[in-house]
């Protein structure tokens, strides 16, 4: 479609300059990134932003003063490192809440994020036979069930970590490298036998190293979640842990997973649909501050 | 002749005077009587009056002139006494004051199509009726004569004392526009109306255009407060609302995609057309459906008495109509065709250059239609529009190891009917039945096959989507003229509207056939009306009304009470306030992918879950008349609720999920100001149009529910357009063109997005920050264009050549702006321009 548009403005005598547009700022910026979780200690990455027109490069800013907030209470104040970590003595924990206050100049930059509770896989498996799908791509069939708690909204991150048992294994750490998945239609089916689009999402995930989804439609429910797992990293001749990972995340986790992954997505489709805004939780900044637990559910071969 | 009446006294007086003597400062007249004293005595005219007029009150006060005949008459008309002058002799009279109503059709004289909105004035009182869109009038008269104007034709007085019944009106075309028609007596002057424009397709004819294609809608865009959607295309935002906020009704029925080849042209074709009405505020009550604005146009009806044709010849395009009596005087018909033959010059050189790559683009249209005068109460219209555009690409790459085969099409049109059926039921009572068929349809085809010499299977894959929307709908439609002061308008007016948002077949060389995306959607709608066009007194004229709609979507019963209101408050010959409210709905709803009205745009309808679009809109204007000039400024407050818009990234080809579930809701408002100078006569003539506006968007998941520019919002539109008639045969033309540069959303900075390799996120690739929707703006816009026609009378009738220029200084004008970062190490913003100076050239006739 695009290119019969493009084709057509051709036609038409078009002609393409290079201009400089009318943008509302300047392009600078301060990107404030932590995903944080229980047992590890609390880390904060800055960058800076580089204006649009200039070349990408990783600019860490190591110029600040962090303060750390446990529930409201003032806990620590951070500075970089070497390498331009903020790393704190601050291991969070389930359940707690936990915020940050900077500033560079007069502006203040901030965020608040808590950690939810884990919400355990109660089962997990994966097919040893390959199958394709309409695409033409391919993958291990797999499949989690979890009971979805229903409180309040839940958001989740699944994840499959392959780790390698040459030189020994571990069933009940994070060890491991993250294999791509791949999912056709993002639904669930509920223990009723019913098929349940999961709304707000992504229709498919195609290569992402994670699925991320909402409970919104299954709220309170038991559901399977079906997916493939493509063959990049697991290997059925060696001996591997297959780490079913499920990532309990607040909302500005999701969005963040959500918009970043929607804007690379479209700009490779080229769709001339408006860009996404990525979403942040950073007053007066962009990035993200987030805590999150996990549950683990592991699968020998 | 002067006829007595029995039982009038006649007094005659002779005065012998030779002196006229100038007026008094001081004449004390209270009563006609005391109107006589001072005659007899002040001149030398003999007079005449019955007894009964002597105790008439009168008030006189210093502009008048007592001793001119012509200022008593004017003076003592609203007394209800006529002054009737027969050399010396003046008679004084008691007017009847039965009123007598006469009723007719206002029509062109040569072609005997319908005058809408001509005017039609009872001279003795001054009051006066438009006709309908049929030419219709009904008028109380208690003189002896009537005045008949209408813009560019012979302003006309006529008698009516011998006549009785239906009148039929034929007001000659005027010969010459060069002198200004100078209205004497009643001054009948009509203010422009709020928020209304009226276009003639002669006026329309003679603006410049773009490859030489005349075209309606782009006419309206340069229109205060109409903007167009972007360089060269015809879709039009009205007053800060969306595409789909505008009604657009061909002889009644609406058009859902007025564009071909993705806008460039119109699907209008102005030889075809006989009126166009724009209203974008102070809807009347008969009105409904959209929220933005009502443009009405009427197909030509066809000549009743002789055939005639015109057409043209263009660069990209060729058109043609005829019309004529079928029956003399009873049936006429009306034909125009129109195609374009770019693909008939593109495909052939492809193919000679042996190009693996074949594309074309055409497109064509055709209205037809007929009237019949049954009785001379009943007269029946059936009107037919048929309209498509196609446009291919067909790739072909044979190497040693592989062949392959792509094709895409794309094809989209709209089908339109209506039967009218106007019946005149009493003097006072006229009625026009409307039957419409109305039906869109958007279709896309992909075929794609890989053939290998090797081993490897082939891949084929072939996908066909199509959407469309169709109605079917029955409106009737009543105009009581109850008396000069009261016209009352009443009807109602079902439609079934049957939707399909996108519907997908899938093929491939791995599965069989798929179909999926969106079922049938019904949507039933109606409603009813009532207006009063009514004279609150000599100087205040106001449309009151109400519109009640109703739509039931699924299980669901949407119901919506529209109050409308205009006032116009005359302040003396040449300046009217007028202010207007209101309220409007609109059940169907257009899914916009992109700002470039593609015609994949989607027509979705009301559900239990997408409510209705609701506006409130309130307008506050002035008019003035100033010599040549007609002056209007107006400014107006919208309110928009339940909108909706794809979210982001969601577009039409989506369809793994159905679009409610793409789409989100929210609001709108929009405020501006509105100058239009116009000079309608004269050799010179044309207008200048300047808005100021702001239209701004509200919805709670876009935009991180901050509030942003709409797509369409710049800040300062300004049109200029001038037609010089240099003499009978040279026209010239010039449009300038002024817009705030679009709103788009642009990235501003980089930064690095986090990823997971393993339990801890990196940082090795990038994300872009867009600050906000729409807040960047793209270069402005301006452009002009001229033209030049040369005219001809030929033996067969008149031919003209016309010369012009598009885009004159050849401004590179944005359409579209990405940014460019494939290169890293050289990022920049591409602006696509499509149109820089483009001549053209047509030839037309008339016969």
């Amino acid at each position: 479609m695009r290119n019969l548009v493009f084709i057509l403005a051709i036609i038409l005598l078009s002609c393409e300059t290079t201009v400089d547009p009318r943008l509302p700022d300047n392009g600078s910026g301060l990107v404030i990134y932590s995903f944080f979780r229980p047992g590890s200690a609390l880390k904060i990455d800055v960058f800076n932003t580089i204006p649009i027109l200039q070349t990408e490069t990783i600019q860490r800013n190591k110029d600040l003063k962090i303060r750390l907030l446990e529930n409201g209470e003032f806990v620590e104040e951070v500075t970089a490192n070497a390498q331009g970590v903020y790393v704190s003595n601050v291991v969070p924990s389930v359940e707690n809440s936990y915020s940050f206050e900077t500033t560079r100049g007069e502006q203040i930059f901030s965020a608040a994020s808590h950690i939810p509770e884990p919400v355990s896989i109660a089962r997990a498996q994966m097919s040893s036979e390959i199958e394709y799908i309409n695409s033409g791509q391919y993958g291990y069939p797999a499949e989690i069930v979890l009971a979805d708690p229903r409180e309040a909204t839940n958001f989740y991150s699944l994840e499959v970590l392959v780790q390698n048992c040459s030189s020994g294994c571990t069933d009940d750490d994070l060890t491991g490298n993250l294999n791509e998945v791949l999912v056709e239609e993002l639904k669930v089916n509920t223990s009723g036998n019913t098929d349940v689009e999961i709304g707000n999402g992504p229709g498919e995930i195609d290569g992402l190293k994670y699925i991320y989804f909402s409970d919104e439609g299954f709220n309170g429910e038991s559901v399977t979640l079906k997916f493939f797992i493509i063959p990049t990293l697991i290997n059925l001749n060696k001996e591997q842990n297959i780490k079913f990972v499920l990532k309990s995340i607040p909302q500005e986790y999701y969005e963040y997973l959500r918009t970043s992954d929607f804007q690379r997505e479209l700009e490779e489709d080229g769709s001339l649909t408006e860009p996404v805004q990525i979403a942040t939780n950073i007053t007066n900044g962009l990035g993200t501050f987030s805590g999150y637990s996990f549950s683990l559910y592991t699968i020998k071969h | 002749m002067v006829k007595v009446a029995s039982g009038l006294v006649f007094v005659c007086v002779l005065l012998v005077t030779s002196v006229v003597y100038s007026q008094s400062n001081n004449v004390n007249i209270e009563r006609f009587s005391d109107l006589v004293t001072y005659l007899e005595t002040h001149t030398q005219f003999k007079f005449a009056y019955p007894e009964k007029l002597a105790d008439v009150t009168l008030t006189v006060n210093e502009e008048v002139n007592l001793n001119d005949p012509k200022h008593l008459q004017q003076w003592l008309a609203p007394y209800g006494i006529e002054v009737v002058r027969k050399g010396d002799l003046l008679i004084f009279r008691k007017r009847n004051n039965a009123t007598k109503k006469i009723n007719g059709f206002v029509r062109d004289a040569e072609s005997g199509e319908s005058l809408v909105g001509a005017n039609v004035i009872d001279l003795a009182s001054g009051k006066g009726v438009a006709a309908n869109t049929f030419g219709f009038f009904s008028l109380d008269t208690s003189g002896d004569s009537i005045a008949v104007s209408f813009v560019g034709y012979t302003y006309r007085k006529l008698s009516i004392k011998e006549a009785g019944g239906e009148l039929l009106i034929a007001l000659p075309k005027e010969e010459s526009v060069l002198e200004e028609v100078l209205i004497s007596g009643n001054d009948i002057r009509e203010l422009p109306e709020i928020s209304t424009i009226r276009l003639s397709p002669d006026k329309i004819k003679k603006i410049p255009v773009f490859m030489g294609e005349t075209d309606i809608l782009k006419t309206l865009q340069l229109l205060p407060g109409v903007q167009a959607a972007s360089e060269g295309t015809a879709g039009f935002q009205v007053r800060g609302g969306g595409p789909d906020q505008n009604l657009i009704l061909l002889d009644g029925v609406p058009v859902y995609n007025a564009n071909h080849l993705f806008g460039f042209f119109s699907v209008f074709n102005a030889d075809a057309i006989n009126s166009v009405e724009l209203i974008k505020g102070g809807f009347p009550a008969r009105y409904g459906g959209r929220l933005s604005s009502i443009v009405d146009i009427q197909m030509k009806e066809g000549n009743l008495h002789e055939v005639e044709g015109e057409g043209a010849i263009g660069l990209v395009a060729s058109r043609v109509t005829v019309n004529g009596p079928i029956n003399k005087g009873k049936t006429s018909f009306m034909l125009s065709a129109r195609r374009t033959y770019i693909d008939a010059l593109t495909v052939p050189f492809a193919k000679l250059a042996d190009s693996e790559r074949i594309m074309g683009a055409s497109f064509w249209d055709l209205n037809a239609k007929v009237n019949h005068i049954l009785s001379p109460r009943d007269r029946i219209y059936l009107s037919f529009y048929s309209g498509k555009d196609r446009l291919y690409d067909d790739y072909s790459l044979d190497e040693v190891d592989m062949k392959e085969d792509e094709y895409a099409e794309i094809k989209w049109g709209n089908v339109t009917s209506a039967f009218r059926w106007n019946h005149k039921y009493t003097d006072q009572l006229f009625s026009n039945l409307t039957a419409t068929y109305t039906r869109y349809q958007f279709e896309l085809d992909r075929k794609v096959h890989y053939q290998y010499s090797d081993d490897t299977p082939d891949i084929s894959r072939n996908n066909q989507y199509h959407s469309n929307i169709s109605d079917v709908g029955l409106k009737m439609d009543f105009d009581y003229f109850l008396n000069n002061d009261h016209l009352i308008k009443f009807g109602a007016n079902v439609i079934y509207h049957t939707l399909r948002p996108g519907v997908s077949n899938f093929q491939s060389h791995i599965q069989a056939d798929t179909t999926f995306g969106s079922p049938e959607i019904n949507l039933g709608e109606m409603y009813i009306y009532v207006e009063d066009e009514v004279a609150l007194s000599r100087t205040t004229r106001a449309n009151i009304g109400v519109h009640y709609s109703a739509a039931r979507a699924g299980s669901k019963t949407y119901t919506s009470w529209q109050p409308r209101f205009t006032i116009n408050q005359r302040l003396g010959h040449a300046l009217s306030v007028k202010a207007s409210y209101a309220r409007m709905a609109q059940y169907i709803h257009l899914l916009v992918n992109s700002g470039i009205g593609l015609p994949t745009d989607l027509w979705v309808p009301s559900t239990e879950r997408v409510k209705p679009q609701l506006s409130d809109q309130v307008a506050l204007g002035v008019s003035s008349v100033y010599k040549h000039f007609e002056i209007s400024v107006e400014g107006y407050y919208k309110w928009m609720d339940n909108l909706i818009e794809y979210k982001d990234g969601a577009g039409f080809l989506d369809i793994d999920s159905e679009w409610e579930n793409k789409v989100e809701f929210g609001s709108g408002k929009s405020y501006g100001a509105e100058l239009f100078i116009q000079k309608k006569f004269g050799r010179s003539t044309g207008w200048i149009a300047y808005t100021w506006s702001k239209s701004i968007r509200e919805f709670d998941n876009l935009n991180f529910g901050k509030p942003f520019p709409y797509r369409y919002d710049r800040r300062h539109n300004v049109s200029i357009v001038y037609n010089l008639a240099i003499n009978d045969r040279i026209d010239f033309g010039a449009v300038w063109v002024y817009n705030t540069g679009n709103a788009v959303t642009l990235p501003t900075s980089t930064y690095p997005k986090a990823t997971w390799n393993s339990n801890e996120p990196g940082y090795e690739d990038f994300v872009k920050h867009y600050p906000g929707r729409n807040s960047s703006r793209m270069k402005d816009y301006h452009r002009l264009d001229l033209s030049i026609s040369f005219k001809k009378t030929k033996r067969w009738g008149e031919r003209k050549w016309v010369f012009g220029v598009y885009n004159t200084y050849s401004r590179l004008n944005p359409i579209y702006i990405e940014l460019d970062d494939e290169d890293r190490l050289n990022k920049k913003f591409r602006q696509l321009s499509i149109f820089p100076l483009i001549p053209h050239i047509s030839y037309q006739f008339k016969f």
